[in-house]
């Protein structure tokens, strides 16, 4: 799964199970899950 | 039955109805409310959406805009479509909405290819987005009614009462209790006797019955008298509203009809 860094900006595989949630690059723990590129169809109610 | 209008604005009418039964009135409220079909915005697809706000959230705030249509039925529901439900000009109104921060997004950005299509008010806000936060979303509006979800609901307020009769009997001193205790100014004091002025607003609360004395004061329901009420959502004007409800009354009436006829 690719998340983003919040500080350096760099996307990252996060391997769940060696590193936990760390960035590999700047070791920040905050991660972002970016919105997938597919279009969301959705009912409006 | 009797039909005498009381009020009429562009979004909201009152009658008196006589000479009917409570079922007929209630039908009248009901078809108003839940049969007469409009267009709302029904499946969404959203491209990009970076603002505050969850994707369902704004497929739910989009779906609840009242659209008006200059051609409303020009359209068919889709069950009823020539395509069979599938999707077509005939049964849908695409649009497009697509804007970018900072500022706000209301109804009137929401782009149909149809004309003659658009929002029934032009400031409903959607989405507030800040500095470089996106919405692009695509989609299409479909004709059906408000038995299906209430975004389909061509009348919002709609209700009845039974008009009410008072009788001030000969025992009445001019006391003017009954007059300060009413909530509605129904009654007025003339020549040292009350009277009912303003009957159409008695909301049959019986503070005055409680209030009188003398015990001179009866206040009744008329049983066959209604006095309803119906607001628009604005999709349509009211009266055409109500024109549509006792359509569809007739075309139930029609079919089970024809139904019958089949019968024998």
């Amino acid at each position: 799964m690719a998340y983003k860094c919040t500080r350096c900006k760099k996307t990252v595989e996060i391997d769940y199970e060696y590193s936990g949630i760390r960035c590999p690059y700047c070791g920040h723990r905050i991660l972002m899950k970016e919105r997938p590129t597919t279009v969301k169809r959705m009912s409006a109610v | 039955m009797k039909f005498e209008l009381i009020e009429l604005r562009e979004d909201r009418i009152r009658f008196l109805l006589s000479g009917v039964t409570a079922a007929f009135a209630n039908g009248i409220r009901r078809a108003c409310m839940s049969e007469v079909p409009i267009l709302a915005i029904d499946q969404i697809s959203l491209y990009d959406n970076t603002s505050v706000l969850f994707d369902e959230q704004i497929a739910l705030r989009l779906g609840l805009v009242p659209l008006q249509s200059k051609d409303l039925d020009s359209y068919s529901r889709p069950e009823d479509c020539q395509c069979g439900g599938e999707g077509c000009p005939g049964c849908r109104v695409d649009f497009m909405l697509s804007a970018e921060g900072p500022g706000m997004v209301y109804s009137k950005d929401i782009q149909f290819t149809d004309p003659g299509v658009k929002p029934a008010f032009d400031k409903i806000p959607i989405v507030i987005l800040g500095e470089g936060e996106k919405v692009v979303i695509e989609g299409f509006a479909t004709k059906r009614v408000g038995k299906d979800h209430s975004k389909w609901q061509a009348g919002t307020l709609c209700g009845y009462k039974n008009l009410p009769k008072i009788e001030i009997g000969a025992s009445c001193d001019g006391c003017g209790k009954c007059i300060e205790v009413c909530p509605r100014d129904v009654l007025a004091l003339e020549e040292g006797r009350a009277k009912a002025t303003n009957i159409l607003e008695c909301s049959l609360c019986k503070l005055c019955i409680e209030e009188c004395e003398a015990g001179a004061l009866k206040v009744t329901p008329v049983l066959d008298s209604f006095v309803i009420s119906i607001e628009s959502s604005g999709v349509m004007p009211v009266k055409e509203l109500v024109a549509k409800a006792a359509q569809e009354i007739r075309k139930r009436a029609e079919d089970l009809d024809a139904k019958l006829a089949e019968l024998t």
